[in-house]
């Protein structure tokens, strides 16, 4: 009798195990497509390295195969961003690799996934074909509070509760940290821009992943000559670098792409290319508050890259206040 | 009818049809079909993923449960696989009509600057309506290549043939390129990423119910093409000779640009911009049966069929799983082979 009576709540126990893992929802994503999901998926389909990738990193979900670029000189596929937050390497990971983009759509298909993210900008045209391997979601890429698409993606791979535990952490960084620094970065100002090299452009990002978040967070305002240039919620352009001088700010930040085997220097070289004695026409770079980031490091949309930007940010305030 | 009788032979299907077929045309063409169905199959098998021949098999019976092989090959390469023979196929006859109406080899879909003129009416209906349905797009891309083709003709009516056109038809298409450029520069980086991957000359989001679209297509303009065959074989001797043959060589001029444009708006509208294929494919037929009239239509056709087919294939699986556009490997190996061909061709 015991014995029996164990069995039926062994089996009411995997039945009910079974129907919570198997429990959907119903969810609309970025490019306004309604699609049921299952709660907990286990097989992930990521088709974007840097915006997707990064952020079931980040939430530890579980990958099944993602989108890669080719690290040179190796010519070996890699997770970028993801290498150098992280530390994880493609090779290591078992992943299927579904090419640049993820436009290797046999190879989605034979992971198996439960569910598929991709974004608005890449995937749009693909979306009714994905979705008949498996439910699929896209994201897009710039949202005015980047940690908005990154709380959706966590309710859609069921990390929702570790998300807020880390933004919560986040926001009280952000608030010390202005606390801390007031007086560098109140009322203040700051730029995000690179150098196009060759082409005398220089490229604003105005709203760019996690860097501009972070500096906004702080309370960093844009310049003027942003204010006149650009609606708030644009993500930039190219500018001619004769603007060089309308490009002033209280911080200039500008990054470097390690991907390409090139150091902070390449920053300088590119814009001695393209606006020859930019650093006589700069503020920032005149009262040392110009800062190179590593591009890899800095634009994932992660809360390590949230605290790669707050670090390097401190550390020249400290060395300022030296 | 012994076919081995004469040299020449006509075959005359129909009344209406004007088909004449020598020994070597008939021979190249039994080849071309050959390597085509050769080519089809083969290309079945090709992909990042591995699949059987008894897969293949299976799927070309149309008796079969679906398994992962199988339906990766049914719902995957098949539609690719068709859109590649079909789309080549449509390119091929666009440039080779164009050509005959122009009576310059040069004369191409893109040289006179039809394609830019779909792909700036799809970015135009994209950036007014910001959702674009299937149809709507090839509606756009219609009403595109129709306005540059009107625009073209009407600078160039006084002079239909020659060099003229082509030099009228790259300054059409220069300055509807810039319109592209302007529009494209004033979305959001997420809509521009989309519309230039809608316009790259890609396969990868074809699916079945519209690689039958193209399919069915190209066996319309195909038949209509063999219906106004008798009147586009004199035009390849030019105005005067076709209008002493009883050809108003003025309205079919016209009609045959109007068979061109509707070839190749629907390849636009889905695939994107597949440059080359009409100059490559239709050189390559001269240079295998010489001035043949509706055959050089006919295996300029096959010809473009196997080489954007060979493209898409070569594109998807030769640096798997980084997939490169059929567009940008026709340009690539297309334009090279070309200019060979070309110079080759100089020093005979």
């Amino acid at each position: 009798m015991k014995l029996i009576t164990f069995v039926q709540g062994a089996l009411l126990l995997s039945l009910s195990l079974q129907s919570v893992a198997n429990e959907t929802m119903m969810i609309t994503d970025h490019a306004g497509n309604k699609v049921e999901i299952l709660t907990q998926p286990k097989r992930i389909a990521s088709l974007h390295v840097m915006s997707t990738t990064s952020i079931l990193l980040d939430v530890d979900a579980p990958i099944v195969g993602t989108s890669t670029y080719i690290k040179l000189p190796e010519n070996r596929p890699y997770i970028r961003g993801g290498e150098e937050v992280f530390g994880i390497k493609f090779a290591d990971t078992g992943y299927f690799n579904y090419g640049n983009k993820g436009s290797d759509i046999e190879q989605i298909k034979a992971s198996k996934p439960d569910l598929i993210i991709g974004t608005v900008k890449y995937q749009k045209k693909l979306f009714d074909k994905l979705s008949k391997i498996a439910p699929t979601v896209l994201i897009q890429r710039y949202t005015p509070n980047i940690f908005d698409a990154y709380r959706d993606v966590a309710i859609w791979v069921g990390k929702k509760d570790l998300f807020e535990q880390n933004y919560g952490q986040y926001q009280q960084k952000i608030t010390r940290f202005k606390d801390k620094y007031a007086d560098e970065l109140s009322g203040k100002t700051f730029i995000y821009a690179v150098p196009s090299k060759g082409q005398a452009e220089i490229k604003i990002r105005q709203n760019s992943g996690i860097i501009t978040q972070v500096l906004f967070d702080l309370g960093l305002t844009r310049p003027q000559f942003l204010k006149d240039t650009f609606a708030p919620e644009d993500a930039g352009a190219e500018v001619s670098s004769e603007l060089i001088e309308s490009l002033d700010a209280d911080w200039f930040f500008s990054t470097y792409t390690s991907q390409l085997g090139v150091g902070s220097e390449s920053i300088d070289a590119g814009f001695d290319d393209v606006a020859p004695g930019w650093q006589f026409a700069l503020t920032a770079y005149q009262n040392n508050q110009f800062i190179r980031l590593n591009r890899e490091q800095a634009y994932t949309p992660t809360f390590v890259s949230a605290d790669y930007v707050l670090n390097a940010l401190e550390q020249q305030i400290l060395k300022n206040r030296k | 009818m012994n076919i081995f009788d004469d040299q020449n032979m006509i075959i005359s299907p129909s009344e209406g049809i004007s088909l004449p077929l020598y020994k070597r045309t008939l021979w190249v063409l039994c080849a071309l079909v050959i390597l085509l169905s050769l080519s089809f199959v083969y290309s079945l098998k090709l992909g990042s993923v591995s699949v059987s021949w008894a897969d293949v098999y299976a799927v070309m019976g149309f008796d079969v449960e679906l398994n992962d092989a199988t339906s990766t090959i049914y719902e995957l390469r098949l539609p690719r696989i068709m859109g590649a023979i079909a789309a080549g196929a449509l390119m091929a006859l666009s440039g080779y009509l164009l050509q005959t109406a122009a009576r310059n080899a040069l004369a191409d879909p893109g040289v006179l600057g039809l394609s830019d003129g779909a792909a700036l009416s799809v970015i135009v209906l994209y950036v007014v309506f910001s959702q674009v349905s299937l149809t709507a797009s090839i509606l756009a891309s219609f009403f595109g290549v129709f306005v540059t083709a009107l625009l073209v003709l009407w600078f160039v009516h006084k002079n239909l043939s020659g060099t003229f056109i082509v030099l009228v038809g790259i300054a059409v298409g220069a300055v509807v390129s810039a319109f592209s450029d302007i529009l494209l520069s004033s979305v959001t980086i997420e809509d521009m990423a989309f519309l230039m991957a809608f316009l790259s000359g890609s396969f990868l989001s074809l699916d079945l119910t519209s690689a039958s679209f193209l399919s069915i297509w190209m066996t319309v303009i195909i038949a209509v093409f063999l219906l106004l065959s008798r009147y586009i074989n004199p035009l390849n001797f030019g105005y005067q000779h076709a209008m002493s043959l009883g050809v108003d060589a003025k309205k079919y001029y016209i009609f045959i640009i109007i068979l061109a444009v509707f070839a190749m708006a629907p390849v636009i509208a889905l695939v994107g911009s597949i440059g080359f294929i009409g100059l490559i494919a239709t050189f390559l037929a001269k240079n295998i049966i010489g001035y043949r009239g509706t055959e050089l239509g006919i295996v300029s056709m096959l010809l473009g069929a196997i080489m954007t087919l060979w493209a898409d294939t070569l594109g998807r699986t030769l640096f798997a799983p980084v997939m490169i556009n059929a567009g940008v490997f026709i340009a690539l190996i297309g334009a090279l082979f070309f200019i060979i061909m070309t110079r080759y061709i100089v020093k005979q």
